[in-house]
């Protein structure tokens, strides 16, 4: 069985990558997208954070009735899955609730980038011609090409200019 | 003093009073009080604010806005974290009055002034609502308005301790906005460091 933290951060990388998948479908970030039509997109990330918060309050049970505050050095120490030290809590600080927050977003945008890079790798990315006539810039450049594929272009152009 | 314990001890009976009376309303509040509830929907969309935008001067106006959200909650934890270490200890409406509270939630150990999710989720719209006014700091605002209620009514803080908090997130939030303001451009050099690497 998990402890509460690891409850938690099952459900906010759940949450996230719904949330993730529903504004790139939103913008239409092909790049970052699993899929090739945005209704797909946000048909997911609604289920992925119905799946979150269901998997939270159903099953993860957020409240045991412990009244110690469970520490980042003791997770490190005990890892994220029972059984642990009796006298080791289940209810997080606010602290570990950040860390464990900020923790899950950053997979869920790894998984996110890695995930579209591979499923769409086979977009074309702009050439260099079209380019020219509009070159966007940051998240809109994933419009027409994927994570890898424009940090790829990016490492080029650099080298290039050099 | 003593006159405005008194109403808010007052005004905290008439609230909790509520519970118990109607099921659907007491699952409800228990929802929106809940310690990760609200809590998480709030910086889930400021997730959703980072990357959900069609133009690019939208696009900065909505990071320049979960900037200054994630910089308040910082400083309302700093101030809560003060607060509680050197403030009053005041004891939770559960302990206080062990027989007279209708308790839906479960007993909290630590000090109840102040609220420390009215006072986060207050910091988020605000933080956010200072940077881009539009319907979804409305909708933060009337979430942060929910859960403050929602403390009350469960009976895990008092109504003054709710003020206080709505008061420190607020605070926390003008303090970021201005800080954010003074730093400039560490903030406009961020955004850049992100766009350089697809992130904004």
């Amino acid at each position: 069985m998990l402890t509460l933290v690891g409850v938690y951060f099952i459900f906010i990388y759940l949450a996230s990558l719904g949330v993730l998948q529903i504004a790139v479908s939103y913008v239409n970030l092909r790049g970052l997208s699993f899929f090739t039509r945005p209704f797909w997109g946000y048909i997911f990330g609604f289920l992925a954070i119905a799946g979150g918060f269901s998997w939270f309050y159903i099953v993860g049970n957020p409240h045991p009735e412990v009244g110690y505050a469970i520490t980042v050095s003791d997770i490190f120490r005990y890892g994220f899955s029972n059984p642990m030290p009796p006298d080791i809590g289940l209810i997080m600080g606010e602290g570990e609730s950040v860390f464990f927050f900020l923790l899950a977003v950053g997979c869920a945008l790894l998984t996110t980038i890695i995930i579209s890079s591979i499923v769409k790798c086979r977009i074309s990315p702009r050439t260099p011609e079209e380019m020219k006539e509009e070159a966007p810039e940051g998240l809109e450049a994933l419009k027409y090409m994927t994570f890898f594929q424009a940090i790829t272009r990016s490492l080029r152009n650099g080298k290039g200019k050099e | 003093m003593d006159a405005i314990i008194s109403a808010d001890e007052t005004l905290f009976f008439w609230i909790n009073g509520l519970a118990g009376k109607v099921p659907i309303l007491d699952w409800l509040m228990k929802l929106l009080g809940d310690d990760y509830f609200i809590i998480t929907i709030m910086p889930l969309l400021l997730l959703f604010l980072w990357f959900g935008f069609r133009r690019t001067v939208q696009g900065e106006t909505n990071q320049r806005a979960v900037l200054c959200a994630v910089v308040a909650v910082g400083l309302t934890g700093l101030i809560i974290h003060f607060i509680t270490e050197y403030g009053p200890d005041r004891l939770r409406p559960s302990d206080a009055y062990p027989d007279l509270v209708n308790l839906l939630a479960y007993a909290r150990t630590d000090p109840s002034f102040p609220s420390e999710s009215a006072a986060v989720s207050f910091a988020f719209a605000t933080g956010v609502w200072l940077m881009k006014r539009g319907r979804l700091a409305a909708a933060m605002f009337l979430m942060a308005v929910l859960l403050s209620f929602a403390r009350v009514y469960v009976g895990v803080h008092y109504p003054l301790d709710v003020f206080a908090g709505v008061a420190i997130g607020i605070l926390a939030s003008l303090a970021a906005f201005g800080i954010l303001r003074i730093i400039e451009p560490l903030p406009t050099w961020f955004l850049r460091l992100m766009r350089i690497h697809y992130l904004a």
